[in-house]
């Protein structure tokens, strides 16, 4: 462990006094602030659905995401997020039925843990605890299942606290930025764990559902400031599947990458426009995932 | 399931954006599980068999095949019926045979000898709307086969997909007989030893009106397997006499396009509806490669290929002689 403190802080302190001259995104929220975000994505994907006689879910989603943050002080915000799915389900023969899902609210905590600012850059390390309500929708025909699923293929794969029916997600995470005048640079893990509340309506002869799931999901990020309006953004995250919560069915990719193209359309100084663009190279959505949409922020104080 | 490349992928996610503003021809509506369950669970209690472990067909079950054959990715397929005693089928329109309350049609599917599924339509009333559908599974030990009201992709490591209940109105709900191989046309060739047909059927005074002479097809041996195969393949959706249904598209095409075999026109080749549609747009003359309907079933990929259903291969053989008569037009 002190070896890697030892480790940790030259890094820290490199990139604390790698300053420029203007702070460009102060991370964190103000006291009393609160930021509204709203994501609206589309796409197509084609995922892993762990039913024996439905091995995998096709088809088009709109992953819609209304998220919130409360400053209770400086270091100390609360957060929800409520996802929402409504997408049309590939049937075996080739048609389509549209279906609508609710996703797993997720209220958290977020700390700061270290901020360090110079004259023209801040540093912020933060952890954060989400805990899910288990309201994700599920039913006997596998309908909302599988557009839960096929919304977690359009995500990435990388968060599948939302789009997982019948558990209770404990997510655990931690997150370092650092930003000057035109670069913010981002880090993020996560690790979802999934306690099972229900079956979800999975059908129990052909399905092995699991009492504790785990996975990890790293990403990275950089956005460039291209003028005072624009900036550029590109992040990428690998999803670990280390223990499903239901057993796959067949012989499934447990790493799973995604990549996401973005232009930020700052609107004053409160709030930003993002244009997303957003696929997977390899693992099980290779080939298979096309999405993109719009996320809105706003800040109030 | 084919791989799909990116662009296609791309496309995809374009056409279904657009579609998001139109009326989607590809989404049916989800048949209620309530009304899936009102059928047997196991295909050993629909009536089909009397000894399922022997194949000793219930009595009364007729086996018939149709001339022209709906393309299943090279499936085998047998069918069987079973006509309500003493009951005839309305057949005042001869192109639209109604069927008896009670009656019940198996389609069974094999692949390389192993049999996958069966599939079962039911007339639980008197009405149009009053047939139920439900697939059935075969069980790995080949024993009896079980409900599946979602389908299954893949069945039986093969890849052959079994429809969702609900799918089976995406093709049979496109006619009023329901119907859709059991029909004047499609039995008109004469059966194979214990099989029915046309003249069968007459001769057991099942049919209301018999027809006045046997159907023939019009043409040469390329024209009329072109013709039989696009009423077999396409005629389902493709047909200007479809029922009115409330609820989502479901593969309704709302064009004029009409690829039937009617009774009443098969005078020649050029009096089919097949023929004015084929001429009025869907093919250039002597030009297979720059024909949109030659495109389409020759290729495979959502939004690129017909039957847009229940088929992940090209018929190879059907496309074959469709080029061949594309070609001599």
């Amino acid at each position: 462990m002190n070896g890697r403190r030892a480790l940790f802080a030259p890094v820290l302190m490199f990139a604390a006094q790698s300053a420029f001259a203007e702070p460009g995104n102060e991370p964190g929220l103000a006291p009393a602030s609160v930021q509204l975000e709203a994501q609206a994505h589309f796409g197509v994907a084609t995922t892993p659905f762990d039913v024996t006689s439905l091995p995998e879910a096709k088809g088009q989603s709109f992953v819609l995401l209304a998220a919130g943050a409360y400053a209770l002080s400086q270091p100390l915000s609360i957060e929800l997020d409520v996802p929402l799915v409504l997408g049309s389900v590939a049937q075996p023969a080739g048609s389509y039925v549209d279906a609508a899902a609710l996703g797993n609210p997720q209220l958290g905590a977020r700390q700061r843990l270290m901020q360090r600012g110079s004259a023209g850059s801040a540093l912020a390390l933060t952890g954060a605890v989400e805990v899910g309500i288990p309201l994700a929708s599920h039913a006997e025909n596998l309908m909302p299942n599988r557009v839960l699923a096929i919304a977690d293929g359009v995500e990435g794969r990388g968060h599948p606290e939302w789009f997982t029916p019948g558990v209770m997600p404990i997510t655990a995470s931690s997150a370092l930025s650092w930003a000057s005048a035109r670069w913010t640079l981002e880090t993020e893990l996560r690790l979802p764990l999934f306690v099972r509340v229900s079956e979800a309506d999975l059908p129990s002869a052909t399905t092995n559902t699991k009492t504790l799931g785990l996975a990890a999901v790293a990403s990275g990020g950089a956005r460039y400031r291209l003028s005072r309006r624009l900036s550029l953004a590109t992040s990428a995250q690998l999803l670990f599947d280390i223990l499903p919560s239901v057993a796959h069915v067949r012989d499934v990719s447990r790493v799973q990458d995604f990549e996401r193209l973005s232009l930020h359309i700052h609107i004053g100084s409160r709030g930003a426009l993002v244009v997303d663009v957003q696929t997977a190279i390899a693992g099980e959505l290779g080939g298979s995932m096309v999405a993109g949409g719009l996320r809105g922020v706003v800040n109030f104080w | 399931m084919p791989a799909t490349n990116s662009r296609a992928r791309f496309s995809l996610l374009l056409v279904a954006l657009l579609g998001l503003s139109c009326k989607r021809y590809w989404v049916c509506d989800e048949v209620e599980a309530s009304v899936a369950a009102q059928l047997p669970k196991r295909l050993s209690e629909t009536g089909l068999y009397a000894n399922i472990a022997s194949g000793e067909l219930s009595p009364g079950v007729l086996a018939y095949t149709p001339q022209f054959q709906l393309w299943s990715d090279g499936a085998e397929k047998q069918r069987w019926i079973l006509l309500p005693d003493g009951q005839q089928l309305d057949t005042n329109n001869m192109d639209e045979w109604l069927f008896p309350q009670g009656t019940k049609v198996w389609k069974q599917f094999s692949v390389q000898g192993a049999r996958i599924e069966t599939r079962l339509l039911e007339k639980r009333g008197p009405s149009d709307a009053d047939w139920l559908s439900l697939a059935y599974v075969w069980e790995p030990d080949d024993q009896d086969a079980l409900a599946a009201p979602l389908g299954a992709i893949d069945a039986q490591q093969t890849d052959h997909d079994v429809p969702a209940a609900g799918e089976c109105l995406a093709c049979h709900a496109g006619r009023r007989s329901f119907i859709l191989g059991f029909s004047a046309v499609q039995l008109a060739a004469g059966a194979a030893a214990g099989e029915i047909d046309l003249a069968g059927l007459i001769e057991q005074g099942r049919l209301s009106r018999p027809p006045a002479s046997t159907p023939v097809i019009p043409g040469n041996a390329v024209e009329a397997a072109a013709l039989g195969y696009l009423h077999a393949n396409c005629s389902h959706c493709h047909n200007q006499t479809r029922p009115k249904r409330s609820g989502a598209r479901c593969f309704d095409p709302e064009n004029g396009d009409d690829f039937t075999l009617a009774v009443g026109q098969l005078d020649a080749v050029a009096s089919t509806p097949t023929y004015r549609t084929v001429v009025g747009g869907a093919v250039k003359r002597g030009d297979p490669d720059d024909s949109k309907l030659y495109k389409l079933v020759s290729s495979r990929g959502m939004f690129r290929q017909m039957p847009p259903l229940a088929t992940e291969h090209v018929d190879t053989a059907a496309v074959a002689n469709l080029r061949l008569w594309i070609e001599r037009l």
